[in-house]
């Protein structure tokens, strides 16, 4: 696509990404390397696990920041990080993911930046010409 | 463009017609030279979406120190009958009790300027920090509920500090109605792995020398007793448990408004009433979070103290490094305050605010009754800290809150576009301030430039009443999480 995938955009207090994707499932993946561009320098994942992820959601809004948190909660919880995306399933606040990735190693992943949560803080999926955009706003 | 109505020198109202949907007025601690400012983030639209919340009382209120935040403000407090108002966890924010602690000592500056490169050495090894640090405390599973329900006093329990720190603590350390069955396992999954570490983002522990005394008999209390004397101040929160915790009942209360029927202006602000359901629960898991944190500074202040008697070859207790206070700034709380000449219980947000409870106030532990709650005001790592001591205004007019530091200025992006990492470590080191940290490039985004002065917020909480000055400190040495 013509446009970048994701932006770093200020944020006083914090750090926001501007995703944009042809379709819903384009941006959830956009979205997923939007997180890791802020949280590591440079990263390169090997897929040698495989997780599937089900993210259950009030509406599709919400989807986006609830999959980034569930990111989140992988990498701090079991020091996994993710390169590789598929949507499997896509419905009105329902996503099924299948991650490939691997165990964090020092060694070859910097982790730059620490992000607590990704908020819902004006969480808005928008529909532009050219697909979809959405903002999203991390707690840094 | 948010309508601001000027009071005086340093309150600025947001009108209730502002915005349909207000509740309640927004009320703004500020001076005229902070207004433009103010106006270039979200922050001012933000104190304005708060007012949207059922049962708020008063004002939507900023302290001087604001910045655009994500739902509330930095530096809001809002106040919410509990009888029929809400609990909102994102005006407790993710770092659940998020706050600081201070240390003083017998030693003077010169005594300790001339070990500070081992020093900072020692508490960098001693204390984690930085992105992902993993914590030195590894609590048996069984143990876990216990920590969560005490605390401070657990850490103290287990041999790491005195009875006399807890009494120099917010609520000892430890808030009642902590429920651990409201923690889920992820948050202890994602949590515990952290505990007993600094964390990153603008977490620190500093070094600094007492360079003013305005109040000498508040800073006695305090055990503040001269100029050079050296103190100690930890920054950090509740980890990971505290960011999963505000997610996993975020999600809660994204489901509750629709159940109550909550209009609000955006999605961070979601609620439930405070008697609901899912607002026990919140408060329940909240208060979990809130006990891990003073648990979390409670070791860290055992490891500093190893620390300087590692390095000056005395016990801890000869070098007088006794805790000034330990309060929150990002909590709610249950607390009572007068309403239209009643005594009602109200549901305090304190997002980036701290509390000020005046002389006399029936929360403070004996030793602060004369001269009011302790209220510490860090400022940015080159210029300077504040002490400062709650008053009855701000009883009367905030809720018992007074600001939380000095606020950002520039966002982390144009605070690192401004100077780079090595260039900050160069200008602290120029100023005989040493730093460490496992991330140079990262000291950019807490530069001094990105923050407002705090002298400037202070003068707006002084000039207003809401707290009183009773000591200056500056920074000697540094670790950045």
């Amino acid at each position: 696509m013509a446009t970048k995938p994701f932006e770093i955009i200020a944020h006083t207090a914090d750090v926001a990404v501007l995703v944009r994707g042809r379709d819903l499932a384009e941006l959830l993946v956009h979205a997923a390397q939007a997180l890791y561009a802020v949280m590591f320098a440079n990263l390169v994942v090997a897929a040698v696990i495989e997780r599937v992820l089900t993210i259950d959601s009030i509406d599709n809004d919400a989807v986006v920041v609830d999959w980034l948190n569930e990111l989140i909660y992988l990498l701090d919880a079991e020091q996994t990080v993710f390169g590789v995306f598929e949507v499997l399933d896509l419905t009105a606040g329902h996503a099924v993911i299948r991650c490939r990735g691997e165990h964090l190693d020092a060694s070859r992943h910097r982790r730059s930046r620490e992000v607590k949560a990704a908020t819902y803080h004006m969480a808005r999926l928008r529909r532009v010409p050219s697909g979809y955009v959405s903002r999203v706003v991390f707690d840094i | 463009m948010t309508i601001l109505r000027r009071l005086d020198d340093y309150r600025w109202e947001i009108p209730v017609d502002y915005k349909a949907g207000m509740r309640v007025p927004g009320l703004v601690y500020m001076s005229e030279a902070m207004v433009e400012a103010a106006r270039q983030d979200e922050a001012l639209e933000q104190v304005a979406n708060v007012a949207f919340l059922p049962g708020i009382v008063g004002r939507s209120l900023a302290m001087p120190d604001i910045h655009s935040g994500y739902g509330f403000p930095i530096g809001g407090v809002a106040a919410t009958r509990v009888s029929d108002g809400v609990i909102s966890p994102g005006g407790v924010g993710y770092d659940i009790n998020c706050g600081v602690r201070l240390l003083r000592s017998d030693l003077l500056e010169t005594e300790v300027v001339t070990h500070m490169i081992p020093l900072i050495d020692h508490l960098f090894r001693n204390v984690p920090s930085g992105v992902g640090s993993e914590g030195r405390l590894r609590p048996p599973k069984g143990e876990i509920p216990r920590l969560l329900v005490e605390g401070a006093r657990w850490a103290v329990r287990h041999g790491f500090g005195t009875v006399d720190d807890l009494e120099a603590t917010e609520d000892g350390g430890c808030i009642q109605g902590a429920d651990p069955s409201a923690v889920s396992e992820r948050a202890l999954t994602r949590g515990l792995p952290q505990a007993g570490s600094l964390g990153s983002g603008n977490h620190f522990l500093e070094i600094q020398a007492v360079r003013e005394i305005f109040d000498e008999k508040a800073a006695a209390a305090m055990g503040i007793d001269r100029v050079g004397q050296v103190l100690i101040l930890i920054h950090t929160g509740s980890r990971g448990l505290g960011h999963q915790v505000c997610t996993d009942h975020l999600k809660v209360m994204e489901r509750a408004v629709f159940k109550y029927g909550i209009v609000l202006p955006d999605r961070q602000l979601a609620c439930a009433p405070v008697e609901s359901p899912e607002g026990r629960q919140y408060l329940a898991a909240m208060r979990c979070a809130a006990n891990y944190a003073w648990c979390n500074r409670q070791h860290i202040t055992h490891w500093v103290r190893e620390s300087f008697a590692e390095v000056f070859g005395v016990p801890s207790d000869r070098l007088g490094l006794r805790q000034v206070y330990d309060i929150a700034h990002n909590i709610a709380k249950i607390e009572t305050h007068k309403v239209d000449g009643r005594d009602i219980p109200l549901c305090v947000h304190r997002k980036g605010a701290t509390r000020a409870f005046p002389p006399g106030h029936p929360a403070l532990s004996p030793r602060f009754r004369a001269i009011g709650q302790p209220v510490l005001i860090p400022g940015d790592m080159g210029r300077y800290s504040y002490i400062a001591v709650g008053t009855e205004r701000a009883m009367q007019d905030t809720f018992g809150s007074t600001c939380h530091g000095a606020g950002r200025l520039l966002s982390r992006t144009a605070a690192r576009k401004a100077a780079r990492g090595y260039e900050v470590a160069e200008a602290l080191r120029r100023r005989a301030i040493t730093v460490r940290t496992d991330d140079v490039p990262a000291l950019a985004e807490e530069a001094s430039g990105a923050y407002k002065d705090v002298a400037d917020v202070v003068d707006v909480v002084v000039g207003a009443g809401i707290c009183r000055r009773v000591a200056r400190a500056e920074p000697l040495g540094v670790i950045k999480g």
